[in-house]
């Protein structure tokens, strides 16, 4: 029998820059998450992700493919996807979110206007289910006013 | 620091319009190790959805690839593409007359680390037109690897079943391990 899923858990539109933003309460309801980003950053940067406040990053690993290629703002085994002043779209595929079974695997695919497009995939070494997801665009940059992140929920 | 209950955040969200479009149609998680997944009554599925998506965490115990086969078909039917990176590199390959899609190139060994992939079938009922697939894939550790894949199967037929499964050339050769997860979804067409 179908049943209908991907669900909108939560949305917010920035009111004001932000150092960072938090989901947080995830219900372990779903077995995948998807995490949607539309919005820019004060600078050309790398945004990282924390899963349950575990900010010791040799729990993480990334593997990426970005075109060009960039390196002086990038880089850390935390970082998910790269996001530009201008405009960036990005699409992250969490799989297995709930389970506890395994690590947390991490897929995105970004677009960031006149800067980068690419791809990468995370691991967080925990198999705690995900309860908490925080993005921090890195060295002390902000999301801008605007941008607009949303997290969906799929069931399995 | 903003902090964003999801809870909260549901009681303030408008209701959403339109009609509910993406479904879960059936899951496969491995109570044993196993060679391959197949979802073979597709057909049920076709008068109501348009495209197709397969949602996985694969764990295995070797370094491998990630095969697809629709219809049960292993002959030469297929052709994909890959673009794909290691961190420090950027390859990209592309085959033709081969017995399967390839839509993950390499997969992290453990049995606790899972590889992810996401499976676009597009138009997969339609009968005037090769079925397509794209896919997102990618694993780190040993296997440290995330790619972009396209595959076609040619033939027009609407599909009936899907196969997955490892090993280097095709379906076969290793198996999917306890815990592994394969889910299908069903997209529908506009009214």
């Amino acid at each position: 029998m179908p049943t209908s899923t991907y669900v909108a858990l939560a949305t917010t539109t920035l009111g004001a820059t932000a150092a960072s933003v938090t989901f947080s309460s995830i219900p372990a309801t779903y077995r995948d998450l998807v995490l949607v980003y539309n919005g820019t950053t004060s600078a050309n940067i790398g945004v990282d992700v924390e899963f349950n406040g575990d900010t010791n990053s040799a729990n993480y690993s990334r593997v990426f493919m970005y075109a060009p290629p960039v390196t002086s703002t990038t880089g850390g085994p935390q970082e998910i996807f790269y996001s530009s002043t201008a405009r960036t779209v990005v699409t992250c595929q969490i799989q297995d979110s709930s389970a506890t079974d395994k690590h947390k695997t991490l897929l995105s695919r970004m677009g960031a206007v006149d800067v980068i497009v690419g791809a990468s995939a995370l691991r967080w070494a925990n198999t705690n289910a995900i309860t908490s997801l925080k993005l921090t665009p890195k060295s002390g940059n902000t999301f801008s006013s605007g941008s607009t992140l949303s997290l969906f929920g799929i069931e399995a | 620091m903003l902090l964003l209950g999801v809870l909260a955040a549901q009681a303030e969200a408008a209701a959403p319009a339109g009609v509910a479009a993406y479904d879960l149609l059936e899951t496969e998680i491995l109570t044993g190790s196993q060679a391959s997944v197949t979802f073979s009554s597709l057909g049920d599925y076709a008068s109501d959805y348009q495209h197709l998506q397969v949602r996985g965490a694969i764990m295995t115990t070797a370094d491998t690839r990630f095969w697809m086969n629709l219809n049960s078909d292993t002959g030469s039917n297929y052709s994909w593409h890959r673009l794909s990176g290691q961190g420090s590199s950027v390859g990209s390959e592309g085959n033709s007359s081969q017995t399967g899609m390839r839509l993950m190139n390499s997969i992290q060994p453990a049995s606790t680390s899972a590889a992810g992939i996401v499976i676009d079938l597009l138009d997969c009922y339609e009968t005037t037109k090769y079925t397509t697939a794209r896919a997102l894939s990618g694993s780190t550790g040993s296997a440290n690897e995330v790619g972009l894949f396209s595959g076609s199967w040619q033939d027009t037929a609407a599909i009936t079943g899907i196969t997955l499964g490892l090993g280097n050339t095709g379906v076969g050769g290793n198996d999917m391990l306890t815990g592994t997860r394969i889910s299908l979804y069903g997209l529908k067409a506009s009214a």
